[in-house]
């Protein structure tokens, strides 16, 4: 009987063990707002470093250039329209005439720049660009600053139509955790208890998530400086995750995928770096112009 | 007390709940067939970018020097027709890829991650730290996928690859890596979308790291074609032929070059070209030359070199 009482209080060890440590581990307290909830740090100071796309970015392609851009026939009839002669003539390419309308969100986190990001309030984030002199801001729903951007979008949770249509347009937010482990499906966040002999991790917490980004209401803008126009009707999704270089160098990229009904004919996905910089030393305010 | 052994092999089983609680390894959200998505930058990895474009990239004066050297008629070399693209350069190709795991069918632990491309088939092995596998030693030779070691920070999947053969950082520019060239990547899924980042550091070639970011869409119902290369002599040269340039000569620029309206200074590269500051410094350059003129000079630089080959004095 010894024997078996032994046994047993090595296996209910084992088992206690294992819900302590991911089981039944006892729920948190949902936090108040977003920035207290946030799972990466995009604050501070950053600068895009530009090894993609170098010559769409840096400098102003030549007109009628829209080459990796799935335009279809309305959108290439207005980029057509593009006019040389109103950003610097033969020199247009090079003369940092760069129209406002190249700085609209969908265009925005491509372009050079420095960003500033700080908390506005605690449940929106402030973008500001010094190329562009542009301020975008994040909204969080409040009392629910985590959640599943993609499934909220397949749900039709996340609708245009909240502000009057701007270059920067609305934006709304949450932190995504990463996905639970052993879901029939992909969820997000660490509940439920473990099974088995502790071997089942769907508890366990794990490290990391990332930003997602939604924007809707958007003023018609440019995709590139020489006129790749996106429409009032595009939607925007973004993720922004922070990772390390291998000196341990902060950097976060945003993947950006541009939806535009009137204008693409696919989504346009593409993705930018920035490296954390440690003060504002560097920024460096070049206001766009609204040519007529 | 006796302990008899079927109540010791229930105690080690307790005993196992307690060592069995160890990181993460099993992951498969990333396994499956990839297309690559063409949104961004792929007019470098279609074909290969402008001879003498390499704006934007951190390279060094060496990098240069032997990029000023490089014909891409080398591509003809029968030695080097069927040549694998390397770690560093494969994910970049407009290809698709494939990725499956490994695991452990005792513990379930992941083993390796593995990856190939369709074009020119470079298979990939990713070890992982339940696989123990030891790290080549110094005297093995490198190869073209190198040695690669990952681990799982959250859903995002951390790779350092080392242990490289030399290659190039851009295809058909001759822009070199040298064997002392590693990888960092950090690979994670959005929804349908893969994203690899890429961090090349190169101490000889690369003023600082070069990092990249490439796309993929997910394919449910993916497919790989076979890619049987063999080696056929399309173009007939003298046997021994490798073509070449001589040193110090300029680039040999090309019509499509001229047309993207890109400044020479801006061509040559360097770290500075990648920061926003760069352009106000583009404000200041002066206007290219007429393509004619290009052509002109780098016609008589052919010639010149050809005078010396044969011997003669230009």
């Amino acid at each position: 009987m010894k024997t078996i009482v032994f046994a047993l209080v090595i296996v209910h060890a084992g088992l206690v063990a294992a819900q302590g440590r991911g089981g039944q581990a006892a729920a948190p307290q949902p936090p108040q707002n977003a920035q207290q909830a946030a799972l990466i740090d995009l604050t501070g100071y950053w600068v895009s470093v530009v090894d993609e796309d170098w010559r769409f970015r840096m400098m102003t392609p030549p007109k009628g250039d829209y080459a990796q851009v799935p335009l279809n026939t309305a959108g290439r009839a207005i980029a057509d329209q593009f006019n040389p002669e109103l950003y610097g003539g033969a020199r247009y390419q090079t003369s940092q005439i760069i129209d406002c309308r190249a700085y609209g969100a969908a265009g925005l986190m491509h372009m050079p720049m420095r960003l500033h990001i700080t908390w506005d309030s605690p449940n929106a984030l402030k973008i500001e660009t010094d190329w562009g002199v542009q301020t975008r801001l994040i909204h969080f729903p409040p009392g629910k600053p985590t959640g599943d951007i993609e499934r909220a979008l397949r749900n039709g949770e996340i609708a245009g139509g909240r502000q009057p249509a701007s270059t920067q347009g609305y934006s709304i937010a949450a932190w995504e955790q990463p996905f639970r482990f052993n879901q029939t499906i992909f969820q997000r966040g660490a509940v439920g208890r473990g099974g088995g002999l502790g071997q089942n991790r769907a508890g366990d917490a794990q490290p990391g998530g990332d930003l997602a980004v939604v924007t809707t209401d958007l003023a018609p803008g440019w995709l590139r400086r020489n006129g790749v126009p996106y429409s009032a009707k595009t939607r925007l999704i973004e993720h922004f995750m922070t990772f390390q270089d291998p000196t341990g160098k902060d950097w976060f990229t945003d993947t950006t995928e541009v939806i535009d009904p009137e204008y693409l004919n696919t989504p346009f996905i593409i993705s930018s770096e920035f490296q954390r910089e440690p003060d504002a030393s560097k920024w460096a305010p070049h206001p766009c112009k609204e040519v007529k | 007390m006796r302990l008899r052994p079927s109540w010791l092999a229930l105690a080690g089983l307790g005993v196992a709940a307690l060592v069995s609680l160890q990181p993460a390894t099993a992951q498969s959200m990333i396994n499956g067939f990839w297309s690559p998505l063409g949104n961004q930058d792929s007019y470098h990895y279609l074909a290969g970018p402008d001879p003498g474009d390499f704006s934007g990239l951190p390279l060094t004066d060496a990098a240069l020097k032997i990029a000023q050297q490089y014909d891409a008629d080398e591509f003809e070399m029968p030695e080097l027709m069927c040549r694998p693209f390397m770690a560093t350069y494969a994910p970049r190709a407009i290809s698709t890829m494939r990725i499956w795991e490994t695991t452990d069918s005792q513990t379930q632990d992941q083993i390796k991650i593995e990856t190939t491309m369709a074009f020119s088939a470079p298979h990939r092995t990713i070890w992982m730290p339940a696989s123990n596998h030891p790290y080549p030693s110094a005297s093995e030779p490198h190869t073209w996928q190198g040695y690669s070691t990952g681990k799982w920070v959250g859903n995002v999947l951390w790779v350092h690859t080392d242990h490289l053969k030399p290659g190039f950082l851009q295809r058909s520019q001759g822009l070199p890596l040298d064997d002392k060239t590693t990888m960092d990547e950090r690979i994670f899924r959005y929804g349908d979308i893969l994203v690899d980042i890429m961090m090349i550091s190169d101490p000889q070639y690369l003023s600082r790291p070069f990092i990249y970011s490439k796309l993929y869409a997910y394919i449910p119902q993916g497919n790989m074609d076979p890619y049987p290369c063999s080696v056929h002599n399309q173009v007939p040269t003298p046997e021994g032929y490798v073509p070449m340039r001589l040193p110090f000569y300029t680039t040999n620029y090309n019509e499509q070059f001229a047309a993207k309206g890109i400044p020479l200074e801006a061509a040559r590269g360097g770290e500075q070209t990648m920061f926003p500051e760069y352009q106000d410094y583009l404000k200041t350059l002066p206007p290219n030359p007429p393509y004619e003129q290009l052509r002109a000079d780098q016609q008589k630089q052919l010639d010149e070199q050809s005078a010396i080959a044969q011997g003669k004095t230009p």
